[in-house]
């Protein structure tokens, strides 16, 4: 293989072939001032082997009018030319600059210094210097030729453009050219154009030497070559003659240990790979390289006549794009690019684009792999960079790195065959080098890998400490045992479990053996669901337990049926009898515990002392309110509990202005979690970021996400909600007191919520004291306590509102009929709390423990003693009430056939009638049971609208038929010994036959009456009505969803035992044609075509795309709150 | 330093405190001054019906034996001609009003015979049919505090009696205490059946010496009645007790004792059955002018060892002779009460195990026709009872109370011409008390306090001497609410 055409004898090394040696020109690069130059031109004239020219190109823009130059400057006929900045008349004291008479001894010198360099060489800088101050004007050239500049940057024109230069470029050319023997001739070029057009334009209208290889070395501003550099660089040259472009190693220009760039390397595809990344140690790893795909621009060194050769540069790919390009070009011509490690250069940060840095370099990179690659691959190439860039995209998303996401995504825009095809065409040559001969010249696919995983490393595991260090820290290591036991957050979680434990011994062991149905009893009322039961009472459109209705269920439950599922799922672990019941049976039961745990991880933005948050949060997590929703089965607290510490956390981040994107997010998940349960502890949470997205102008923006994703993700429910079921809303996920005397408002100030669980009365006040007087801590007025002041009343006036808020009346069959339904007062109550008890942890944070003497040790141990007391007396308080005996595990109390058949194609459903002083209460239960906490009273159930129909079946009249029928019942249950009266009548009536009691409960079996139903066993939830019979048609899902075959003979009728708004909200379809209900029909009845086909019956979503959304954006906010990464990385200065 | 400037590093927190601990007190302070309610649900718009503490009743069934004397196949049928007689108590027995429409019917198997639909107090009234039971039918507003009886008066060659019986509603564990031995003496049990489904009873008849004969099932068709003739079976047996249980529904039952001596027809009865077996039984108005025979029976499997006391309205009636009975399990013993004068009274009848008990007297002399009464012991007054009062010409009437285990005290509500005059009456320990109901159509009861047990029953009698015809129908307690009546959603 040819790689380069045979080198010229003359330029062969003189020590071995004793040819000519090359003329070095140096070609100095201005900025758009004439900052740096003077020392960029005192570097190359520094050099061990000095160039044989110098030409400064000037793109400063100050075009020197003849009559304006202090000094006589011989211009061209042209306009534009070179002048000779050593002219013997500049020369004020006429020792400085070149003369004819000095030159021939320099050249000797520099002879005899190089014994390397070739007579030839010296001959030449003869000539030059025999030309005399006439033939070294200064040429000034205009190389201004219209052509648009690009729109990247010039890095090496980083320099200061807004301090004019104090001299004029001349002079600062002229002063160092005084002190040298090489000719200096400068260049003007107009600062609009890209360095390297101008500088190719110089180039162009220097003449070549007239023998010999002429080698450009190209040294911009703001990189300074060691003296050795050209030596290397040149002597690298020499020693390949396939060599047509080297580059140095450039180091940093103020820490020269470091790299700051070597070669470009990039894959075949076009991507950039950063190696070495600037700023690496330099410690020798690169110093074995050689060949390369290209170097930078700056430092190179090339041969003048393969760069006019290759038409230069294609300066529409910007600078890196542009070296890269050149690069490429020559490799494909056969000459190598080589990096010459031991030619050394330091250069300031920005001056050497070696990586694709930014997004258009990325792009000119990409662009400069589809210019070169052969035109029949170019489609495959860019598809190939459109595949990964946008997989690039995707997992750097997931890697929560949205802006190197977008910069992958913005390399799409390379691919753009039309600039391809100009880039092409542009620098056509022909290629003498197959494409497979370059193949290791390019980053393989491996390096794009593990540059991606390392980064991923960084961003992820944080710096370890020395190994030295961590030992020190481990001078008495303890077994993990005791370091896991002796852990604050474990302390306090303990406690606080401990405090729970002992309060619910009132509730005997019961609860815990039988958590796997469920808890029952406050406002739990039990519940026999799963997750699909959960889930669709969320997306069904006509939902709820019983007969259902159209009311759209919380997203509670849509939260619930993932633990639910999962809980379910457990390998190894028998399902629990309620999925459902377990979970909400576990949040209620460990909420304490849950608690402390949450608010120890979220007291570390507010105390720094672990001991110190461990005290918050057992304080937090055995308060009075805690212990009450506990008792009561208030799940809505439970979770608040949990949430509300990290809205806080959140909140406060905001505050203090640490808070970061993912910080934001996070609380904003919590936040949508606390309002799914307890949407009305959204108002204070809303409140507090709103007037910080006020007064917090830094991280408005996460104050307002604070603010405003909660709502807007719970909207599709809250909003049809609080057009006419406000205390819906309010209510939450069983925060409603059904009845009952709310406790006097000196209580409620007490931080005490009244009913079972509530600690003994006043244990409560010292928490309270304390946590107020902890607002004298800080001794400035713009102090966080300040703002605690500020919002104490707030949450108070907030607390005793609460109880006020009526919700609706206490129906008859339930203790306390006719008492209104209030806000539980709890519920305002745990906001305030955890003010209190963070103004506690505050002040007890700040608490001095060192360097004091012994009375004010004493006095600080005092305080902490009286901190630690209050706290104590509240859990005290908490242990001693109990949390009383309204909870109990719940059993189903339909016997297992019942409940088989609400499981099964028939989907039928019990009705359970608790006989009292007001009537007979019932409930219907089928498979939909999906209500795990009490809920308000709602006249848009159905259920109440079968109350005359449950009247006619207990009294055995005309209509209870009907009941059975239109609601598929297929057992009445009645609670306790009914009256003898109604026993006897029930016995008497048709289609009831008694069964054996069940826990408590007198049964009968409900079949249908009639000649039409006597093949049933019972009611069926779906059921054909033929001419001749009634047939099952099997229920598979939620509220009669089925899909199923049907064989319908002539004059066939499918009754859907549901309520008739039931059909507004389902869509009954026959092999794809949806039927229409039929008029006048006590149930949902539609007509059957004749013959077989496939029914289906889909309870459709009215909501389907708010909930869709409102999933997604539940998954994106999930995805944004997870923090990923070192803190360090999210953090951005502000 | 100066003072100042030592103290105004603590300036901020003082404040702080200060002013956030004054401003929370002061919050509490108005709390507690102006407390306020805010109501979420009229602001909501959809402010649910208005609660109801109470479920009165809206359905009643109830269920008369009808002319008992006919309907066996074989027997001769004897004609009695009767009433039936309906009344809606007063409203001010109700807890709260009823309100929506009612109806109260009187049916002969589907014939209505009358109806009501006025408002309270109410009262209608139709002839026996012919044949069959008559039904009860209540509903709606009208169904709580109603009560309906049948009374027949006949004095010819082979039958002479006043029978007042009360019609009740469905029971299933029936005791009836009435009969006795003799080649006149006949016993018909008749089964009524309220329900919609067909109901089976098990009858026997315990005797002295225990059950008599094997017991007999009889199925009764929904809303039909049958006749047992029990002399087929139990026709010697002298101290007969007939228990029915119902099987697969509520029955009701009634048993017609016919005394005809010879050609001299010594009186008729129809009872009820009585209050259910306990061990102590009251048996309010009995008339014990001539003396008295009391019966017990004995349901369980131990002996029962049985104290009788009479009561009157002086308290207890000190008598003479045995007032200890000793019965064996499962039979019935016979214990004859002495001679009380001066009106009804009540017999109290205490053992050491459950039994059943009514007393049973003679009104004529024992030669000529007379009548006999049965009084059964009558069921616990919790709130409210009532009797309708036929209008059978030349029947006088008596409400007989007495209260037990402490006083008590009764609002006495006595409705005629469709206006209800209210009595006030306290009874003792151990009390009776007698209210002349005058020309009633309806007498109600209600309990408006004490601790004592009220019993009650409606002494009607017709004439004085040997030729009086007595009759005695318990007071049995009318529903006024029903625990099912009014069904509602439970949240």
């Amino acid at each position: 293989m040819t790689l380069a055409p045979a080198r010229p004898d003359i330029v062969a090394p003189v020590s071995s072939t004793g040819v000519a040696p090359p003329v070095v020109t140096a070609v100095v690069v201005s900025g758009t001032d004439a900052t740096g130059v003077g020392e960029a031109l005192t570097s190359v004239l520094a050099q061990s082997l000095l160039p044989d020219e110098v030409l400064v190109v000037d793109r400063t823009g100050v075009i020197l009018a003849p009559d304006a130059s202090p000094r006589p400057a011989a211009t061209d006929a042209t306009g534009a030319g070179e002048t000779d900045t050593a002219s013997p008349s500049t020369d004020p004291d006429g020792t400085l600059g070149s003369s004819a008479e000095e030159e021939p001894a320099d050249a000797e010198r520099d002879a005899a210094a190089r014994s390397e360099e070739p007579a030839e060489h010296d001959q030449h800088r003869g000539d030059d210097a025999a030309q005399g101050p006439a033939e070294h004007d200064q040429h000034r050239e205009d190389l201004a030729d219209g052509q648009p500049v690009e729109d990247e940057a010039d890095h090496e024109d980083h320099e200061d453009r807004a301090d004019p230069p104090e001299v004029t470029f001349v002079d600062v050319v002229a002063t160092v050219a005084e002190t040298t023997t090489v000719p200096v001739r400068v260049v003007t070029a107009d600062p609009r154009r890209p360095v390297r057009a101008a500088v190719l334009e110089a180039v162009r209208g220097h003449p070549a030497p007239d023998d010999g290889v002429s080698l450009l070395w190209f040294v911009p501003v703001g990189v300074t070559p060691e003296p050795g550099a050209l030596v290397a660089l040149v002597d690298a040259w020499r020693r390949s003659p396939s060599t047509g472009l080297l580059g140095p190693k450039h180091l940093e220009k103020d820490i020269p240990s470091r790299l700051q760039a070597l070669s470009i390397r990039s894959t075949r595809g076009g991507r950039v790979i950063a190696r070495p990344i600037p700023g690496e140690p330099d410690q020798g790893q690169y110093d074995r390289m050689s060949d390369a795909l290209a170097v930078p621009f700056a430092g190179t060194v090339v041969e003048r006549d393969l760069l006019l050769g290759l038409r230069g540069w294609d300066t529409s790919l910007g600078d890196m794009g542009a070296d890269l390009d050149l690069g490429w070009r020559a490799q494909a011509c056969g000459r190598r690019v080589v990096v010459v490690p031991s030619a050394r250069m330091h250069s300031a940060e920005g001056a050497v684009p070696a990586t694709a840095s930014t997004p258009a370099r990325r792009r000119a990179a990409r662009r400069v792999a589809l210019a070169r690659t052969p035109w029949w691959s170019t489609p495959f190439l860019a598809a190939w960079i459109v595949v990964t860039s946008l997989l690039a995209a995707l997992a750097l998303m997931l890697l929560k790195r949205p802006r190197a996401a977008w910069a992958e995504l913005s390399s799409l825009s390379s691919v753009d065959p039309i600039r391809g095809l100009r880039s092409r065409w542009r620098t056509r040559h022909r290629r003498t080098v197959r494409r497979r001969h370059l193949r290791s010249l390019f980053e393989p696919r491996r390096a794009v890998l593990t540059g991606w995983g390392d980064a991923v490393h960084h961003s992820l595991v944080p710096p370890q400490p020395p190994a030295g260090e961590q030992q020190a820290i481990e001078l008495n290591p303890r077994s993990w045992l005791v370091k896991v036991l002796t852990h604050p957050a474990i302390v306090a979680t303990l406690a606080a479990a401990l405090v729970a434990a002992v309060a619910a011994r009132s509730l005997g062991t019961g609860v815990w053996t039988g958590l796997g149905a469920g808890l029952s009893g406050g406002e739990l009322v039990g519940t026999s669901a799963d997750a699909q039961t959960l889930w669709h009472a969320w997306t069904d459109g006509w939902s709820g337990s019983g007969l259902g209705g159209p009311d759209p269920v919380g997203p509670s439950a849509m939260f619930l049926a993932g633990p639910a599922w999962l809980v379910a799922h457990i390998p190894l672990v028998p399902a629990p009898a309620s999925p459902a019941g377990l979970v909400v049976a576990v949040l209620v039961l460990l909420a304490m515990p849950l608690a402390a745990v949450s608010a120890y991880l979220a007291a570390r933005v507010v105390v720094t002392r672990p001991w110190v948050r461990a005290l918050v949060a057992f304080a937090w997590a055995t308060s009075g309110v805690a212990a009450a929703a506990v008792a009561q089965g208030r799940l809505g607290a439970a979770v608040a509990l949990v949430l509300l510490p990290a809205g806080f956390a959140g909140l406060w981040l905001v505050a203090v202005c640490r808070s970061t994107a993912t910080s934001a997010f996070a609380t904003a998940l919590a936040m949508v979690g606390l309002g799914a349960f307890a949407p009305v502890l959204l108002v204070p949470v809303v409140g507090v970021a709103l007037v910080l997205a006020v007064v917090r102008r830094g991280v408005r923006t996460h104050a307002l996400v604070i603010a405003l994703l909660p709502p807007v993700l719970l909207a599709p429910w809250l909003v049809p909600a609080l057009q006419g079921a406000w205390p819906t809303v309010a209510a939450g996920a069983g925060l409603a007191q059904w009845g009952g005397e709310v406790p006097p408002v000196w209580r409620l100030a007490l931080l005490d919520p009244g009913g079972p669980g509530a600690p003994l009365v006043w244990t409560t006040a010292p928490l309270v004291a304390v946590g107020l007087l902890s607002l004298a801590r800080g001794r400035r007025w713009r102090a966080a306590e300040t703002s605690m002041a500020a919002l104490l009343p707030v949450l108070l006036a907030l607390a005793l509102v609460g109880p006020t808020l009526r919700l609706g009346t206490v129906p008859a069959g339930v203790e306390g009929t006719g008492e209104p339904i209030v806000l539980w007062p709890g519920t305002f109550l745990l906001p305030l709390v955890l003010l209190v008890v963070v103004s506690l942890g505050r002040a007890l944070d700040r608490v001095p423990l060192k360097h004091l003497s012994r009375t004010r040790l004493a006095g600080s141990w005092m305080v902490l003693t009286v901190g630690l007391a209050a706290v104590l007396v509240g859990a005290g308080g908490v242990a001693w009430g109990t949390l009383g005996d309204l909870l109990s595990p719940w059993k189903d109390p339909r016997p297992a056939v019942a409940v088989e058949q609400a499981s099964g194609s028939f989907a039928t459903r019990s009705l359970f009638v608790v006989p009292g002083e007001s009537g007979a209460g019932y409930r219907l239960v089928g498979r939909e049971a999906s209500d795990v906490v009490r809920p308000l009273p709602q006249v848009s159930r159905a259920d109440g609208q079968a109350a005359d129909g449950v009247t006619a079946l207990l009294d055995a009249q005309a209509g209870g038929d009907g009941l059975v029928a239109a609601s598929a019942v297929d057992l009445l249950a009645i609670r306790g010994e009914p009256v003898p009266e109604l026993a006897r009548r029930l016995d008497a009536t048709a289609g009831l036959q008694r069964i054996s009691p069940h826990d408590g409960w007198e049964m009968w079996r409900v079949s249908p009456t009639g000649e039409r139903d006597q093949a049933l066993v019972a009611s069926p939830r779906l059921r054909m009505e033929t001419p001749e019979e009634t047939r099952l048609v099997e229920t598979l899902g939620e509220n009669a969803a089925t899909v199923t075959s049907i064989d319908a003979p002539a004059d066939s009728r499918l009754v859907v035992a549901q309520p008739p708004g039931w059909a507004e909200h389902a869509v009954v379809a026959v092999d794809g044609r949806v039927l229409s209900a039929m008029d006048g029909e006590e149930s949902p009845t539609y007509e059957l075509p004749e013959g077989s086909a496939r029914l289906t019956v889909d309870v459709v979503d009215p909501q389907h795309g708010w909930h869709v959304a409102q999933l997604g954006a539940l998954v994106v906010l999930g995805f944004l709150a997870v923090p990923f990464g070192r803190r360090e990385t999210r953090v951005v200065d502000r | 330093m100066s003072r100042w400037g030592r103290v105004r590093p603590f300036v901020p927190g003082t404040a702080r405190v200060v002013l956030a601990g004054g401003a929370a007190a002061g919050l509490v302070w108005l709390g507690m001054t102006y407390p306020v309610s805010v109501d979420l649900v009229a602001v909501a718009g959809n402010e649910p019906a208005p609660v109801s503490g109470t479920s009165l009743a809206t359905h009643i069934d109830a269920m008369c034996p009808g002319p008992e004397l006919t309907g066996i196949d074989g027997v001769p049928d004897v004609e009695t001609r009767g009433t039936v007689a309906a009344a809606t108590g007063p409203a001010a027995l109700l807890p709260e009003p009823a309100t929506g429409a009612g109806t109260v019917r009187l049916l002969a198997g589907t014939k209505e015979l009358d109806s009501l639909d006025s408002d309270r107090p109410g009262d209608l009234s139709a002839k026996l049919p012919r044949q069959g039971p008559v039904t009860l039918r209540a509903t709606g507003a009208l169904a709580p505090a109603v009560a309906t009886t049948q009374e027949w008066l006949t004095s010819d060659e082979q039958t002479r009696g006043l029978a007042t019986t009360p019609c009740l509603p469905a029971g299933s564990d029936l005791w009836l205490v009435a009969g006795g031995d003799g080649p006149g003496r006949l016993e018909r049990l008749v089964l009524l059946n309220p329900g919609g489904n067909p109901v089976t009873a098990d009858v026997s008849v315990l005797g002295a010496a225990g059950e008599v004969g094997e017991s007999r099932t009889e199925t009764v068709a929904a809303g039909g009645r049958a006749t047992l003739l029990l002399d087929a079976w139990a026709g010697d047996e002298k101290q007969p007790v007939v228990h029915v249980v119902a099987d697969g529904g509520g029955l009701q039952a009634a048993l017609s004792d016919t005394w005809l001596v010879g050609s001299t027809p010594r009186g008729t009865e129809t009872v009820v059955p009585t209050d259910h077996a306990a061990t102590v039984q009251v048996v309010p108005g009995a008339v014990l002018d001539g003396g008295g025979t009391l019966r017990v029976a004995v349901p369980g499997d131990e002996q029962a060892v049985i104290k009788v006391s009479v009561l009157g309205k002086d308290g207890l009636v000190p008598t003479s002779g045995t007032s200890v009975l000793s019965v064996a399990a499962g039979a019935t013993g016979e214990l004859e009460l002495p001679a009380v004068s001066d009106g009804p009274h009540a017999v109290v009848v205490t053992g050491d195990v459950p039994v059943v008990a009514s007393v049973v007297t003679d009104a004529g002399n024992g030669t000529d026709p007379g009548d006999i009464a049965w009084s059964s012991s009558a069921p616990l007054v919790r709130d409210v009872a009532g009797a309708a009062l036929p209008a059978t010409k030349g029947v006088e009437r008596t409400l007989q109370l007495v209260s037990t285990e402490g006083s008590g005290a009764v609002t006495v509500y006595t409705v005629a011409d469709g206006r209800a005059g209210t009595r006030k009456v306290r009874l003792s320990d151990d009390h009776t008390a007698s209210v002349d109901v005058g020309d009633a159509t309806a007498v109600w009861v209600q309990r408006t306090g004490g601790p004592g047990e009220l019993r009650g029953a409606v002494v009607s009698t017709k004439g004085s001497g040997d030729d009086a015809l007595v009759s005695v129908m318990p007071l049995e307690p009318s529903a006024v609410t029903s625990p099912v009546s009014r069904a509602f959603p439970l949240p």
